[in-house]
């Protein structure tokens, strides 16, 4: 371990480096031609300072600003087309990739558990009376155990790239369906379940007070559509129409 | 004959104006080596040093009216500014663009010393090679670089220490 230079040593090497220390040959020779130096005969140009306090000199000086701003302007507006650009080359390579792969069906085990997950306390007091898969997506007509009836419309999902709405353009496809009857002591209900997603895609419910069936989101019976996490992608969602 | 005589003044400098020329190439001629090693130990290479250089005589000698007190540190910070704007000012880069200083020669007399200091930030660089191997003055350094006298003795201690620390560590690591 040596001892650490002080300042004052410091300062005392620096002073007998002197000014020649990285003086090349080279370096020499360039010196040596610096000493002709050929002097235009130009007019007098007081600095920038001073060209901002005289009246000719206050429009040079905002040429140069104006020239400035529109150079970083320019640079900025080419920088955002360049990152948009490359931003919008990931989203279309994510979604070719989303749309290239085959959808892989949910099994009958996850649509019990998001359809649980739509209900209050995570279906805490419910049990299954029934599951039934709509494979091919058409309408269908559903009756659970209890007599309480649902009926689903053709299913179908479209792709979207956010922050893009629904293009003409972009593929949609049928999907499965898995709806599930559910039980508790005050209510019965149905969910339907996206069969490839694991998303909510309706629902019915049945009061031990009266009776009533209403496909889509539902407040009877606590029934909260979209309730818990979805781990599945976003890409596609349900087109309605 | 009236025409003749204002084409005769428009186009030949008159006296003073040559009087004025040559009191500006004597001044030239005695800093340029400190300017050229000034561009130099900011990191430019030896044609680009001359470049700066040559670039700076042509701006003070154009903008001659307006330097005040002398003519070394009024010269020096022209080629401090040039030196260390190495892209164009539209371009929105920061102006403190670092890159390491010259290489020590061989017939250096502390090469190690210098090696430390190329790994300092231009500025401090620059403060300690004006100050303590030019021989310039606190405020002449802090007028070069273009902040405050206390500013620069800040900027030297900053700088000392740094050399210190990196001269140790080097000592240690063998």
């Amino acid at each position: 371990m040596t001892r650490m230079p002080s300042l004052d040593e410091i300062e005392a090497r620096l002073r007998s480096l002197g000014a020649d220390a990285i003086v090349t040959e080279e370096d020499e020779r360039a010196i040596v031609h610096l000493g002709v130096i050929r002097l235009p005969a130009v007019r007098l140009v007081p600095s920038r300072a001073g060209l901002r306090h005289r009246p000719g000199g206050r429009r040079i000086g905002r040429d140069q600003i104006r020239k400035r701003l529109f150079g970083r302007v320019v640079l900025i507006l080419l920088t955002l087309a360049m990152l948009l650009v490359l931003g919008g080359m990931v989203v279309a390579a994510e979604a070719f990739m989303a749309t290239s792969q085959p959808p892989q069906q949910i099994s009958e085990k996850e649509a019990v558990a998001d359809a649980m997950r739509q209900l209050p306390n995570d279906g805490a007091g419910y049990t299954v009376g029934a599951t039934q898969l709509e494979a091919s997506g058409s309408p269908f007509d559903f009756t659970g155990p209890n007599g309480l009836a649902f009926g689903k419309d053709k299913a179908k999902e479209c792709l979207i790239i956010p922050p893009l709405p629904p293009l003409p353009f972009l593929p949609c496809r049928d999907y499965p369906v898995w709806v599930v009857a559910l039980s508790s002591q005050n209510c019965d209900v149905i969910i339907a379940i996206n069969g490839f997603t694991g998303r909510f895609g309706g629902a019915g419910a049945l009061s031990r007070a009266g009776a009533q069936a209403t496909p889509g989101p539902s407040d009877s019976c606590g029934i909260s559509a979209g309730g818990g996490e979805s781990t599945a992608p976003g890409w596609w969602q349900p087109a309605w129409n | 004959m009236i025409a003749r005589i204002l084409q005769q003044s428009a186009d030949e400098p008159n006296e003073g104006e040559i009087d004025e020329q040559r009191e500006f190439e004597v001044a030239f001629r005695h800093v340029r080596r400190s300017a050229f090693l000034l561009a130099r130990h900011l990191g430019r290479r030896t044609d680009e040093a001359m470049d700066v250089v040559q670039e700076a005589g042509l701006r003070a000698w154009r903008y001659r009216v307006s330097r005040t007190g002398d003519f070394r540190p009024w010269f020096l910070a022209i080629v401090y500014r040039l030196s260390r704007s190495p892209v164009p000012d539209w371009v929105p880069l920061p102006r403190a663009w670092d890159r390491p200083g010259p290489a020590a020669v061989a017939s250096a007399m502390d090469p190690e010393l210098v090696d430390a200091m190329r790994e300092l930030p231009a500025r401090q660089r620059a403060a300690l090679w004006l100050r303590y191997c030019d021989d310039l003055s606190i405020s002449d350094v802090a007028r070069i670089i273009g902040c405050s006298e206390p500013a620069a003795k800040q900027l030297l201690l900053r700088g000392r220490d740094a050399l210190r620390l990196r001269l140790n560590s080097k000592e240690n690591s063998r």
